[in-house]
């Protein structure tokens, strides 16, 4: 049986799913109340916890970004030998295509404060580190990751460009940051009004949103539960949500983790 | 609002659910945390060889001479395996890694493009999804890292690949620079086992009558670069929970 119980000098009120009927139910440390005394033993008998993180969402919004093209730069490195008379001087030399460009995109601000969880997808996956969202050709490619500051989340964008040119391209990202919330000792374990509902001393709160399973029909984001990052022979695979990318160079077979979809 | 269905409890505002016991929060244990404090995460200086360019051009009476070397990155696959750096809670299906890096040393540059750059920006937060991250590449070397669980346990492992794409010089055939009655060849040699070496860095140069490779006015073919790459900061590895 599912049950809410809060405990007031403990500080505790949780959402659990019984393990048994032995004891008081009003007592923390009674069998059935396993789940609200030791939450880490007990994680797939809760629904929540007010000592555990819950993802409650601060900010959330979707921004296209414009990724502009980077042309093809030569470089000529080497050495040329004295004047000849008469005579072109030998050189020996390399020319080197390409170029390479590092920018920092702000996709928006938040109000999190410092250091805040957050997420980034794209295509409603979750945006590996490094994650190459673009290959023109075998030499060029452009690879993004996500950062925080205390008042915005950008994109790290890393662009190389070879002996062709990496071409211009859009994509739309969905921003995600999470707030941090401390339980509130002013209120009380549990709360209501007309207006909403209050729980575990402000933990969860009817008005706010939280990262959870997702519901048939809404527009899920893939959490990835495993490694999404390989590189074999120069090259990288990421993968998430169940998919792989890889640059053309990758040589390896590193298989997409297994993950689950949450909704806001 | 929050009311009973079944054996399920909702809770609910206007039409929207805000949680219920079948559509169940994703939670992190704060609580179980590790901080990892002046943690490194490091990459060693690469195997190289080198490429040797030699050129004579005589005009007039006169012969000129010109001699690069050059140094080369070669194939390779760099595996750290597996360090342990924490345990999670059993009955944990997932771990979230928050980390705040910077590289603290300088590398070599690289041709014409300065100090290879770094994918993730230093001192900055990034919350790393799958635990995973490419940190650098340049040339045709990537490095990446990845926190990875088997059991209770987390462990970090690191790696670092140079591409095989064949010989990326018009190598000198038998790689000799010279040629049947001892005479100088022009053209492009290699170093040992740098056949299909990348070049990195430019080594030295002279511009003798015996600057050719083997002989006594060739310009230094020995490695002074340095590629090798350590990263440190704090990272923070939180267990958690996702129902399926």
């Amino acid at each position: 049986m599912s049950v809410i119980r809060g405990f007031s000098v403990e500080g505790v009120v949780a959402c659990f799913d019984e393990p048994n009927q032995i004891g008081d139910i009003f007592d923390i440390n009674a069998p059935r109340n396993a789940p609200a005394k030791d939450p880490a033993a007990n994680l797939t008998a809760l629904s929540w916890h007010s000592d555990l993180f819950q993802y409650e969402v601060d900010t959330e919004f979707s921004v296209t970004i414009n990724h502009s093209s980077l042309g093809v730069t030569t470089y000529r490195i080497g050495s040329a030998g004295g004047g000849l008379p008469g005579g072109t001087p030998p050189a020996v030399y390399l020319d080197v295509y390409g170029d390479v460009r590092v920018t920092d995109i702000n996709l928006g601000a938040h109000t999190a404060g410092a250091n805040p969880i957050f997420m980034v997808a794209l295509d409603g996956r979750m945006l590996p580190s490094g994650h190459l969202i673009q290959q023109d050709t075998t030499d060029t490619g452009r690879f993004v990751a996500p950062w925080v500051s205390a008042s915005n989340v950008f994109l790290r964008e890393t662009a190389m460009s070879g002996t062709n040119a990496l071409a211009g391209t859009s994509r739309t990202y969905r921003v995600m940051v999470f707030r941090t919330r401390a339980k509130d000792p002013s209120k009380p374990l549990f709360a209501g009004d007309a207006s909403g509902l209050q729980l575990a001393r402000g933990i969860i709160d009817s008005s706010r949103k939280y990262a959870k399973q997702v519901a048939v029909g809404e527009s899920p984001y893939a959490i990835n539960l495993g490694p999404t990052i390989d590189c074999v022979n120069g090259g990288v695979r990421t993968a998430t949500g169940g998919l792989t990318f890889s640059e053309a160079l990758y040589a390896g077979a590193m298989a997409a983790p297994a993950y689950r979809n949450i909704g806001l | 609002m929050i009311f009973n269905e079944g054996a399920d409890i909702f809770h609910t505002q206007g039409s929207r659910v805000v949680w219920s016991t079948t559509r169940r929060p994703v939670v992190l244990l704060p609580n179980n945390k590790v901080t990892l404090n002046s943690f490194d995460i490091a990459w060693p200086h690469p195997a190289t060889s080198d490429a040797y360019g030699y050129s004579a051009t005589t005009s007039g009476g006169f012969t000129a001479y010109a001699a690069a070397s050059f140094v080369t990155i070669v194939p390779q696959e760099w595996d750290s395996g597996l360090t342990a750096v924490a345990t999670l809670p059993a009955g944990c299906n997932y771990f979230q890694v928050d980390v705040n890096l910077a590289r603290i040393n300088s590398l070599s540059s690289y041709l014409g493009y300065g100090e290879p750059p770094v994918l993730l920006p230093s001192e900055q937060w990034h919350t790393l999804d799958g635990a995973s991250a490419v940190a650098e590449r340049f040339s045709l070397l990537v490095r990446i890292f990845r926190f990875e669980r088997i059991g209770n346990t987390v462990y970090l492992r690191r790696k670092q690949s140079v591409a095989n794409v064949g010989a990326r010089f018009p190598w000198l055939s038998g790689n000799n620079p010279t040629n049947g009655a001892g005479g100088q060849r022009n053209g492009w040699t290699y170093g040992s086992g740098g056949i299909n070496g990348h070049p990195v860095s430019m080594r030295a140069q002279a511009f003798n009558a015996f600057s050719n490779r083997g002989q006594s006015g060739m310009a230094a073919t020995d490695d002074n670069t340095n590629y090798a790459s350590t990263w440190r900061g704090t990272v923070i590895i939180t267990p958690g929970y996702i129902k399926a």
